[in-house]
């Protein structure tokens, strides 16, 4: 997935925030089809590790 | 040094990775580790604040060079970055192109930046659009998997077109 933040300066909070939801979710993704793990939110924490 | 504010974000690609954060770090910058997930190219980079900063190719020769911009690791990382080693693409200006390494619950976020100093055509951001995936996701299965992934390579339709263009008419050299 490409995000283009033209129009975000960088650092911008909004450009923080569209880094998050799908890049969390595509990576989750691959990470359960190659390992039969998914990620957790980080917003469970820095103890969450792989489900 | 060259001035980094003339340079604005083009192209972006977020992934999250299940690795300890010093060990993703490691595997930016070190060339055991990029010949793996990087097309074989090995990074060699002096690490510091106007070191240099190179990718060879397989053969030893120099595909990319650059200069170290900023070296704070384990977190980030900026180089300038010149396409030495193809036809043509030499002889455009040079792109910026950062690593952000944060820890984001109980994996590791790491974002690419590239960075343009002129109004670079669609077509060639494209090339980096197509190849930054590629190694970011090679990457990450290295680090969770041992293993990159077997991914086509190729330039997407256009692109060398679009090269070739844009050195033959230098629009940075405009406005």
């Amino acid at each position: 997935m490409t995000a283009r933040p033209d129009q975000f300066p960088i650092g911008s909070e909004v450009f923080i925030h569209i880094s998050g939801g799908w890049p969390q979710v595509l990576s989750s993704l691959k990470s359960f089809l190659e390992t039969g793990k998914g990620m957790m939110a980080p917003w469970h924490g820095e103890k969450a590790e792989v489900a | 040094m060259i001035d980094v504010n003339k340079f604005k974000p083009k192209t972006v690609y977020v992934t999250y990775i299940a690795a300890p954060l010093d060990k993703v770090w490691q595997a930016l910058i070190d060339p055991a580790f990029t010949k793996q997930y990087f097309f074989g190219f090995a990074i060699d980079i002096e690490p510091r604040k106007g070191g240099a900063f190179r990718l060879l190719a397989p053969d030893g020769s120099t595909h990319v060079s650059g200069e170290v911009q900023e070296w704070s690791p384990p977190h980030r990382l900026c180089v300038t970055w010149h396409v030495a080693g193809a036809k043509d693409f030499g002889e455009l200006p040079e792109c910026l192109v950062s690593y952000d390494v944060v820890q984001s619950g109980g994996s590791v976020q790491v974002t690419m930046t590239e960075s343009h100093s002129w109004d670079v055509p669609e077509a060639i951001l494209k090339g980096g659009q197509s190849g930054w995936p590629k190694i970011l996701s090679s990457l990450k299965s290295v680090l969770e998997i041992g293993r990159p992934l077997s991914i086509a390579t190729g330039m997407p339709d256009g692109f060398l077109e679009a090269v070739r263009r844009a050195v033959a008419e230098k629009p940075w050299l405009k406005g």
